[in-house]
């Protein structure tokens, strides 16, 4: 067969080929779309937040279909907080010269983090299959023209610099929204969409907390405002603890040995800043070729670069 | 016959958009053009001091075009969009609008004092802006240290130093394009000229707009908008959120430049109340080719 031929032959291929599934990681042992069940939200008393945190992993779809976890719960007449913290803590390092930011010197290790998006409202106008595929709160209304118009109603606001809703927290950040004034008994449904899971293992442990009352009282409960990072501590689990039963159900087992420590020095609340923890990580550590929380200090830009 | 690698490319990329039937997308994308009309009562007011009605382009506030499924008479007590459902008691529904402009934009005008107070394309030069406010509207504009501003050439000399601007084209308050082509810059190269009929006329443009239309009766979109009227108060208009927009921080300067709310088209009762002038009918399109014109005809007055 001629080249001309061939090119024939595979140019429609090509052509047709839009799915995109080659650009996406390959399926994980976990499933990239989970459901929790039913959830009952937690009376969370002043700093014990820790004690509700529900852990769990995500892993990839494989293809192009969108990923992540659901969970539903009863509305209780109050206010509902929704907490998630995806695995880890992420930042852009500082390269300025002058000024800059100090304490973000030293470059993140971006293989390791994950991104969680939280959409909830009622479970009635949820269009995913939970555990089967992933949805929206999206309804269709149809204008007097017949052109269909998507409207969300989605109750999980979240501000972002540019609008009052719509926002999302970004990468390894923690994402909460409170859905005031629940209907008692009415189910809602809430969804944590996977942005992205882990450049590293396409596995990604979150943490959750569903508590009665408002975000910001979960927040200052304690002593003192927590960091939002720190709401919520040791989310990076260590996947070869992680338990698949053979129902799909997974649970999580150990934090990843250090993560905590990492977290709360992200927070400025543990026993060194981030600089030295990274400073620290990087001496005891050959960040080129072993797993690090920080990025390897030796490929920071300089003022030669 | 031989071909060359470049030639089997060539070919190559028309069979692929024909393995998918073609780029074409389906839609119908297209700069709608028209002209708005507002009557003479929307560019006229009564002075207590002055004689005779004043009657002035700087008396019109911004206008808001949009682009809606219909517009319905009996919702409100005026004409107004068709609306989608209400979902929550006391907050209206959106009229989910397909697109739209506005003829004269809420721009910062450099001192904080002005803000929410101009449009852009309403004042031939600064001059004008000052003796409008201080002499007409008795509204005496003032600088950062509350000084009185005298001299339309303080508030361009404010906007070249806070936004590193260098000439009036870039504040794009003033008129500074010769639309009609007369060899000066007056009245007529504002947004809105007065016709000899004493109504006042502007030509718009909706850029790129995609054409929506019932597929069955073939009837399109319906243009409907309205002109915000500044207050007799303070000249401020209620289409303005003095909250946002472009922050000033410098030395004794920390404001926010104001901008026009985030959800004119979507939620126009939230904003229109007495004084605003709509458009009683809208202009209902029968093709993307049609040149509109729509009429502001209705004072609102409650």
């Amino acid at each position: 067969m001629s080249r001309f031929s061939l090119v024939l032959l595979f140019a429609p291929l090509a052509a047709c080929d839009y799915s995109g599934d080659w650009l996406f990681a390959n399926p994980s042992e976990v499933p990239g779309v989970l459901d929790l069940g039913t959830i009952v939200p937690a009376d969370v008393a002043a700093g014990q937040a820790a004690d509700a945190v529900i852990y769990g992993e995500v892993g990839a779809t494989g293809s192009a279909e969108t990923g992540g976890v659901t969970f539903a719960f009863r509305g209780t007449g109050g206010p509902v907080c929704v907490w998630v913290d995806p695995e880890l803590v992420s930042w852009s390092q500082s390269i300025a010269i002058v000024g800059g930011s100090p304490g973000f010197r030293y470059p993140d290790n971006n293989f390791d983090d994950g991104d969680l998006d939280l959409f909830a409202g009622y479970s009635v106008y949820y269009t995913g299959s939970p555990g089967e595929s992933v949805g929206n709160f999206a309804i269709q209304y149809e204008d007097s023209l017949g052109n269909a118009v998507p409207v969300t109603l989605n109750e999980c606001v979240l501000a972002s610099y540019q609008t009052s809703t719509g926002g999302h927290f970004g990468r390894g950040a923690p994402e909460y929204c409170t859905l005031q004034a629940t209907q008692p008994g009415v189910s809602y449904t809430v969804l944590m969409e996977s942005f992205s899971t882990p450049l590293d293992d396409d596995r990604l442990g979150f943490g959750l907390l569903l508590a009665n009352g408002t975000c910001r009282a979960l927040k200052d409960s304690g002593a003192g405002a927590v960091p939002d990072e720190c709401v919520i501590l040791g989310e990076a689990n260590d996947i070869s603890t992680t338990v698949i039963g053979e129902d799909g159900s997974i649970t999580v087992g150990d934090p990843i040995a250090g993560s905590e420590d990492f977290e709360k020095s992200f927070c400025g609340i543990g026993d060194k800043p981030l600089p030295d923890f990274c400073v620290e990580e990087a001496s005891l550590k050959n960040c080129l070729v072993e797993t690090c929380f920080c990025g390897d200090p030796s490929v920071s830009p300089t003022a030669d670069q | 016959m031989r071909f060359s690698l470049f030639g089997l490319a060539a070919l190559a990329l028309p069979l692929a958009s024909v393995g998918c039937g073609g780029n074409h997308e389906g839609f119908t994308t297209t700069d709608l053009h028209g002209e708005v009309v507002l009557p003479a009562e929307a560019a006229t007011r009564v002075f207590s001091d002055i004689p005779d009605p004043v009657v002035d382009a700087a008396l019109i506030g911004p206008v808001y075009l949009g682009l809606y499924p219909s517009v319905k008479v009996g919702i409100l007590p005026y004409t107004h969009p068709e609306i989608g459902p209400v979902f929550q008691a006391g907050i209206p529904g959106d009229a989910y609008p397909y697109g739209g402009t506005s003829l004269g934009d809420i721009r910062f005008p450099c001192i904080e004092f002005l803000k929410c107070k101009v449009v852009s394309g309403r004042y031939v030069d600064f001059d004008k802006m000052v003796t409008w406010f201080n002499d007409t509207l008795e509204i005496p504009i003032v600088d950062a240290h509350g000084d009185p501003v005298v001299d339309g050439d303080y508030i361009a000399q404010a906007c070249y130093d806070q936004l590193r601007y260098v000439g009036e084209e870039e504040i794009r308050l003033t008129a500074t394009k010769d639309k009609n082509d007369d060899g000066v810059l007056d009245a007529k190269d504002l947004d809105f000229v007065q016709q000899n009929d004493g109504t006042w006329k502007a030509d718009f443009t909706i850029y790129q707009q995609e054409y929506f239309e019932n597929v069955e009766t073939g009837t399109g979109f319906t243009l409907w908008g309205w002109m915000d009227a500044p207050s007799e108060l303070n000249n401020q208009f209620t289409t303005c959120d003095p909250n946002d927009g472009y922050q000033e921080t410098e030395y004794n300067l920390d404001f926010y430049a104001g901008r026009a709310q985030r959800d004119l088209l979507n939620f126009p009762s939230t904003y229109i109340g007495a004084g605003d002038f709509v458009s009683s009918a809208g202009f209902v399109y029968g093709s993307p080719d049609d040149e509109a014109t729509i009429l502001l005809d209705q004072l609102v007055t409650q």
